[in-house]
């Protein structure tokens, strides 16, 4: 893949986990756990799941990949 | 000399300086202007042990934070340092550089002003003259928190190391149990013109100096200030102005815990802010220390975080994911404390109830109040090291809800560091004493102590106030005739 591809595979990524952290997923997410957020004030790379502050790269979705 | 005021009342019919409360601060300036060959008296209310009598005196009502300014000074001579911990930190130049946020003004003096006094404040806290604050962990990824350096006193207790000079100086009285219970100032003359003093029977006697220095602590210096009749009558100390208002103390918060990745070292770290940091999030200054738990030195990490790592890694789906990592519930490897600092706030403050105490001094109310300020300075701080921490592949933090949630709900414990009570500024409309230490609007009442901060920083207080201590020496020394 082209170094253009990945930037837009990457950017697909963040886009999906901010989608995610905002709405979407996250909100079944958050009906089971109560617990996703996307770190306040944070840039997109961090998530909270928990409490735990995490790299969101640990969270693509496989079919991202 | 020492002498027991219960016993003994004789002062000398006048003094150069008057110096009020035998602690770090006391003990400095009286034996110092002693040395110098003025003649001094200390006026210590406790005695040269811990009574709870006497520490009754600093019991006090808590209409806010619960501050435990009881708990947490010692009323004996020697003062706090009785039971302080020893550890040193010095204020940046950022910190007199830079105003508090809040609208209030900071530091009117430049670091400077201080630091030239670090060298002999550190021999008195018996720190190493040749080793300089030392950090005990390495960097942390990124700029905006640095390895935290500090030395470790031993601790230095003042009146066990100063004992043979408080009894021996030459031109010193010592007197114990010589509670201060009033001030008495001449309004014509802009001069305090005696302290009023009493045993512990009630039976009162004034000291007479030319110059008199409280130095009894953030909540006493504002106490003996606000309970003066003839200070209020005389116009220095305002109902509405600054005397007793920006109590503030270092935030102590649990941040949360931690999980170390295999092969890291366990030792305690300690992060602290850069100034990078303040400016970019436009926070207070704070430090973050990672402690692990004895149980994790003791028997090793558990096999639960060791499959956290694995389980994170793997390349399992979005949602399973994220049930997983939502429910590991595990302790951690360690604790995240804190050393925040809070920014002055007029409404953290202490005021006088009616109610007296045992000798007929109005007691302190403490009303110890945390600003929204201060929450995001806690917040933003706990998230920004948690993700520091991750950067630098030491591991993972899991904060508490209350840190990364919402909530303005926190628990916020005091690092008894009492701090800001009769605050330094240029003018009189935002604080108590001038860059001299001395009170607004009087000739010859100073103060010396931690009360006096502008900001606090996040540095532990004793040296600085030591730092301030022998500066305020200086000047005395310098502007007082014989």
């Amino acid at each position: 893949m082209n170094t253009q591809g990945k930037a837009v595979k990457l950017a697909g990524r963040r886009r999906f986990l901010k989608a995610c952290g905002l709405a979407g997923i996250g909100a079944i997410v958050c009906s089971v756990t109560g617990a996703f957020r996307k770190v306040p004030g944070a840039e997109a790379d961090f998530i909270v799941i928990s409490g735990w502050v995490l790299p969101s790269r640990h969270f693509a979705h496989p079919a991202d990949d | 000399m020492i002498k027991n005021y219960q016993s003994d009342k004789h002062f000398r019919a006048l003094y150069d300086f008057c110096v009020i409360g035998g602690g770090p601060a006391g003990i400095t300036l009286a034996l110092r202007l002693a040395g110098h060959g003025w003649r001094v008296v200390l006026a210590e209310g406790g005695g040269l042990e811990y009574t709870e009598r006497s520490q009754a005196l600093y019991r006090a009502k808590s209409t806010g934070r619960d501050a435990y300014v009881e708990a947490s000074r010692q009323r004996y001579l020697g003062g706090t340092s009785n039971h302080w911990a020893g550890r040193c930190r010095p204020f940046d130049p950022s910190d007199f550089a830079d105003p508090p946020r809040g609208g209030l003004p900071g530091w009117p003096i430049h670091f400077i002003e201080i630091d030239r006094y670090l060298p002999e404040a550190k021999r008195i806290l018996d720190l190493p003259q040749d080793s300089d604050f030392k950090a005990v962990n390495t960097a942390i990824q990124g700029e905006d928190f640095i390895a935290d350096r500090f030395l470790l006193s031993p601790p230095t207790r003042f009146a066990e190391k100063y004992a043979k000079e408080l009894r021996e100086t030459e031109g010193l009285d010592v007197f114990i149990n010589c509670n201060c219970v009033d001030l008495e100032f001449d309004s014509r003359t802009k001069r305090l013109s005696a302290a009023v003093v009493s045993d512990y029977d009630r039976r009162r006697g004034k000291i007479i100096a030319s110059n008199y220095i409280l130095a009894m602590g953030a909540v006493e210096n504002a106490r003996q200030l606000l309970n003066s009749n003839s200070l209020a009558s005389g116009g220095v100390i305002h109902k509405n102005g600054f005397a007793g208002c920006c109590f503030m103390e270092h935030l102590n918060v649990d941040l949360g815990s931690f999980i170390l990745k295999e092969g890291s070292d366990s030792s305690t770290r300690q992060y602290y802010t850069s100034d990078t940091f303040i400016r970019k999030h436009r926070t207070g200054k704070g430090n973050a220390t990672f402690s692990i738990v004895e149980q994790v030195k003791s028997y090793g990490r558990t096999a639960a975080i060791k499959d956290f790592f694995k389980n994170l890694a793997c390349n399992t789906g979005f949602a399973d994911k994220v049930k997983f990592v939502a429910r590991f519930d595990c302790p951690g490897d360690g604790d995240i404390g804190t050393l925040i600092e809070q920014f002055p706030n007029r409404a953290s403050r202490i005021s006088l109830l009616n109610e007296t105490d045992e000798l007929g001094v109005r007691k302190a109310n403490v009303h110890w109040e945390i600003s929204p300020e201060d929450i995001r300075t806690i917040k933003t701080i706990g998230i920004e090291v948690a993700k520091r921490f991750a950067d630098s592949g030491l591991g993972y933090v899991k904060l508490n809800e209350s840190i990364y949630g919402d909530s303005s709900t926190l628990a916020v414990h005091p690092h008894a560091h009492h701090m800001g009570t009769t605050r330094m500024t240029a003018t009189p409309t935002h604080g108590v004493v001038d860059e001299n230490c001395k009170v607004f609007n009087t000739d010859n009442l100073y103060v010396a102590g931690s009360s006096i901060f502008s900001r606090g920083g996040a540095c532990n207080p004793t040296m600085p106030i030591l730092q301030l201590a022998l500066r305020l020496v200086d000047y005395l020394h310098r502007h007082t005739s014989k």
